[in-house]
């Protein structure tokens, strides 16, 4: 009967694609550059040609060459890899430990919910980076061993702010008529407590990715990450020290890889909040 | 079973609820008829909305039944617990908070219809075939809004608005009463107006039972075919509508009266 009155979905749902285009922007080329890493490099970043030592930046190798004559933007780029690729798969990992039992810790509350508190204030007695390294140092140098680290520090900030999120969501109204609905506790969780989690925990996610891109790079440096020949920013800035006043290329390169990406990432936090943030985003 | 017993659409008896060894409500006993009006009143800490969520079974109680049908509340399973829950609508005071700032509008609307997937409300003359969509936009209508505000999200609507929206989706299932916690409580004097009207029109024209909760006497008396009378988690009062100014009154409700007389 009201059919010819029915609004259109389509004119509502999609005002702003350059929002989307710009959102995913970033998140495309990291992750294209990590899996295009290989055909990306001009030449083999491992490739040692000791004649070609600490060479300026030149044509034949745009930023220069490092101490056993490895190309260095190559190095960078397969760095991109190891850094940024391992910074993403703990970001996710953390997020999906964090969030899923934030949540619902602070949904089903009670007994689980104290005991849950008690695990994190035990993983908050250290600073992050305290924790990493005294972890890190435990278990070893090596790849593995520094993704458990660093995931065993950040899952808890994600599991915090989702129980914080969970225990104000549960107690609004609509929280209060969707079970007099008979909507199944899962689904309450997932459509009206994760939503309003999802834009906090997003933008923490995309302010912490460079956190822990740094966090890496710093572990890396100290000789707790992935270990030579691999091609890691915080282990070139590492092996780049020693050469500074002769080569100051070494450090500049990964340095400015490593600032680039943390500041990119910032930015692309800035644009999540707005998207995340529906009244925000009405205004503008 | 009686024929008044039939009619009822709501009995509580001797209802005991406390709080840390602090009671909230004491021994409250009352029936809700089918399409009648009973107003609940009182001052704040009165124990009006603490009641409002036992009956919504949203909180336990200590003892005392309260049966729905031919239901008793008390020790369900949680498949009984959901067709209960199934036959209550309820309004809140607040609007806002009664609609998920992330969802549009028809998500809200039809999220206790999605979990009964195929029923149709019968008062919307719609096909059982009706869509989604369909059933949404006619469920506004009913409420007087137009069908291109499914697609808005809650902030873009008045208080006012939202306040139809809750209670078009109050009505959407059809329950056998409609808990209306001071629904009006957080509008202005015209809105106010306009949703007392809206929900005497929809009792009017669907059969609706409400339990119209209130601190304000005039909506109370405005709404309601009879009224309790609460102070301190007991009714202290319980008359017709006809019988508000009898000299019988208990003196808090005289006291009521004469603070709404100015």
């Amino acid at each position: 009967m009201r059919t010819a009155a029915l609004p259109n979905l389509k004119k509502r749902m999609y005002p702003r694609m350059h929002q989307w285009i710009w959102m995913t922007t970033l998140p495309l080329l990291l992750l294209a550059a990590i899996v295009l890493a290989p055909l990306l490099t001009p030449q083999d970043p491992y490739l040692i040609t000791v004649g070609d030592r600490l060479l300026a930046p030149s044509e034949a190798h745009l930023l220069g060459t490092d101490h056993l004559g490895r190309d260095l933007l190559s190095r960078i780029i397969a760095g991109i890899r190891t850094t940024v690729g391992t910074s993403l798969l703990i970001l996710a990992c953390s997020l999906l430990i964090g969030v899923t039992t934030g949540l619902l810790s602070g949904f089903i509350g009670g007994l689980w919910d104290r005991l849950f508190q008690r695990i994190i204030d035990a993983f908050m007695t250290l600073p992050d980076y305290i924790f990493a390294v005294i972890l890190s140092g435990l278990l070893g140098p090596g790849l593995s061993n520094l993704l458990f680290a660093v995931i065993a520090v950040k899952w808890v900030g994600y599991a915090r702010l989702a129980r914080s999120v969970a225990l104000q969501e549960k107690e609004q109204d609509y929280t209060a008529l969707a079970v007099l609905a008979g909507v199944p506790k899962f689904r309450i969780v997932l459509r009206h407590i994760l939503p309003h989690c999802l834009g906090n925990v997003l933008v923490l996610a995309a302010l912490d990715l460079g956190k822990i891109i740094l966090m890496i790079a710093s572990l890396s440096y100290i000789g707790l990450g992935p270990q030579p020949p691999a091609a890691e920013w915080g282990s070139m800035l590492n092996e780049g020290q020693v050469y500074f006043t002769a080569a100051p290329h070494l450090m500049l390169a990964p340095g400015a890889a490593l600032m680039l990406t943390v500041l990119a990432a910032n930015l692309f936090g800035d644009k999540l909040r707005d998207r995340f943030d529906v009244k925000t985003r009405e205004e503008a | 079973m009686s024929e008044i017993y039939e009619q009822e659409a709501l009995r509580v008896t001797d209802l005991h609820k406390s709080f840390a060894d602090q009671p909230v409500l004491h021994h409250i006993s009352f029936q809700l008829l089918k399409g009648e009006c009973l107003g609940i009143v009182g001052e704040s800490g009165s124990g009006k909305s603490t009641l409002a969520r036992c009956l919504l079974t949203l909180m336990n109680w200590q003892s005392g039944e309260i049966t729905i049908g031919d239901m008793n509340l008390k020790g369900l399973d949680s498949r009984g617990l959901r067709w209960v829950r199934s036959r209550i609508g309820a309004v809140f005071q607040h609007p806002a908070a009664a609609l998920n700032s992330r969802l549009r509008i028809i998500d809200s609307l039809m999220e206790p219809l999605d979990q009964r997937k195929g029923c149709t409300p019968s008062f919307l003359n719609l096909d059982d075939a009706a869509g989604r969509l369909e059933i949404a936009c006619a469920l506004l209508d009913t409420v007087g809004l137009p069908g291109d505000y499914v697609y808005k999200f809650p902030h873009e609507l008045s208080g006012g608005e939202k306040q139809r929206i809750t209670i078009a989706r109050a009505i959407s299932t059809e329950p056998d009463f409609i808990i209306l916690d001071e629904p009006t409580a957080s509008l202005d004097v015209t809105t106010q107006s306009v949703i007392l009207n809206l929900l005497k029109d929809l009792q009017a024209k669907l059969g609706l039972s409400y339990l119209f909760i209130s601190h304000d006497l005039a909506a109370v008396y405005y709404m309601c075919d009879r009224i309790m009378v609460m102070r301190g988690g007991h009714i202290v009062d319980q008359f017709k509508k006809a019988d508000t100014f009898d000299h019988k009154r208990h003196a808090y409700t005289k006291l009521l009266i004469e603070v709404f007389n100015g």
